[in-house]
């Protein structure tokens, strides 16, 4: 997904930047990996479920399928 | 160059007082050196510390969901009490524990009964043999990484890590130990094979090491693991006896939580003759969803275990003495301890399952996304 432009014309050029975006247009909040030691152009995120209920997770996956589907 | 020079041998102290002497002695031409910093207000190495960046977008997602905006919120390594809360009978245990007035300080290395109950759980479960003496308890499992790394190295000490992992850089920059990072590949979970650690190990004085691995949520493979230990082994044989062995900090805080076919393998199991090269870290926060409990406990070599004892103890990063004792009522109750974790896994294996499925549903629907199969409670 790195490389790629938002629909309002940003290109995500960094995870930080990809991370953003997810927040902002998937309600959806990862950890890059670049937190944890890695480049930041690595492609990886963590995902921690300790602080989410089921419910909210399944109410995130269409959200992060339209935010993708927006991306060019 | 001379200038250069000048400032490599001279320490900021020694420029000072060579600038004043130089004033002094009116001899102007020996003022080479930079131009005074403006003063430190705090050490170098605080002043030089790394924030965490985990701390900065979950500042970031709080901001918008405070604005009303719904956020599903997989930042935190943290457990909602609301959602997994911690044993009931070791809450309990908890109140009950202050109510008998157990306030006062606890025994440097840990209540008695808890390094028992913490030596028996592992013996029971893991198949580790430690005698109670060679356990430490603290407040949770992160004084003991700090207290690994200060009774082990020696500033300019090499440490090397695969990364991503959990912290290694802030403990390094801590402890004023040279970090070696082993960058890990996707093909193999995230988890460093001992090839790529190999080349590292000549002149290294800890490796470290975690299974299940944060961030990944992945695990050693038992293959990978043993021919790691071995090269371990060797370095250790090829050192003089004036020589600093290479020690393993095992951190190994999540094992309970493993799912699928996963399996935990540990260090010591695999490879006994390594037993006084091992430190364990282990605790309840993340098995018993008890982040805010502050109970962890480490094992290893009593000579290295005792300097972590004394280091910690005039840190005084002790576990409080309520949930010392109740933590030492709890741990012996298998069935309550089994029912437990059984459920919690079953909730978070739901989740991961949920993301893990969606996420490759997405994939196979053409996005550009992959999903590792998580092994621990991260994906
Ligand atoms: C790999 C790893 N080790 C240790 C810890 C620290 O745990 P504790 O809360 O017991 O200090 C964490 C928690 O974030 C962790 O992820």
């Amino acid at each position: 997904m790195l490389g790629k432009t938002t629909p309002s014309g940003q290109l995500l050029a960094t995870t930080r930047d990809l991370t953003s975006y997810l927040i902002a247009e998937a309600g959806l909040a990862l950890v890059p990996f670049s937190a944890f030691g890695t480049a930041d152009t690595s492609p990886w995120f963590r995902l921690s479920v300790g602080g989410a209920s089921l419910e909210s997770i399944e109410a995130a996956l269409p959200r992060l399928r339209a935010a993708l589907t927006g991306l060019k | 160059m001379g200038q250069r020079l000048a400032t490599a041998l001279f320490s900021e102290a020694d420029r000072n007082a060579l600038r004043d002497y130089a004033y002094l002695s009116g001899y102007q031409a020996a003022v080479i050196f930079k131009q005074k910093k403006a003063p430190m207000t705090v050490s170098k190495m605080a002043g030089s510390l790394i924030g965490s960046e985990i701390i900065k977008i979950g500042n970031e997602v709080s901001e918008m969901i405070k604005k009303g905006a719904a956020i599903c919120n997989l930042t935190i390594g943290d457990f909602d009490p609301a959602i997994f809360p911690i044993p009931e009978e070791l809450r309990d245990a908890i109140t009950d524990a202050y109510a008998a007035g157990q306030t006062n300080y606890p025994p440097a290395n840990g209540v008695a009964d808890l390094r028992t109950a913490a030596a028996d759980f592992v013996h029971q479960r893991l198949g580790l043999t430690y005698s109670p003496a060679d356990v430490l308890v603290a407040g949770g499992s992160r004084p003991l990484i700090y207290a690994t790394y200060l009774a082990l190295l020696d500033p300019g000490d090499k440490v090397v890590f695969p990364v991503p992992s959990w912290n290694n850089n802030h403990y390094c920059h801590l402890a004023s130990a040279e970090a070696v990072m082993v960058e890990t590949s996707p093909a193999h979970d995230f988890m460093p094979t001992a090839a790529e650690i190999a080349p590292h190990l000549p002149g290294a004085t800890l490796l470290a090491l975690c299974s299940p691995l944060n961030p990944t949520g992945t695990v050693f493979a038992r293959a990978d693991l043993e021919a790691i230990c071995d090269l371990v082994i060797a370095e250790n044989q090829r050192r003089g006896p004036s020589e600093k062995p290479l020690y393993i900090l095992y951190d190994q805080i999540y094992w309970m939580l493993t799912f699928g076919t996963a399996q935990h393998f540990d260090p010591v199991n695999l490879r006994p003759e390594l037993r006084d090269y091992v430190i364990y870290i282990d605790g309840i926060s993340k098995c018993l969803a008890a982040t805010g409990v502050r109970v962890g406990y480490a094992f290893g070599p009593s000579g290295v275990i005792d300097k972590m004892k004394s280091i910690l103890g005039h840190v005084g990063a002790w576990a409080p003495k309520a949930e010392q004792v109740a933590t030492a009522h709890y741990l012996p109750n298998t069935t309550a301890v089994d029912t437990y974790t059984a459920t919690f896994k079953q909730k978070i294996q739901r989740s991961l399952d949920t993301l893990y499925n969606g996420l490759q549903e997405l994939k196979d629907a053409g996005y550009p996304v992959d999903a590792i199969a998580p092994a621990g409670p991260f994906i």
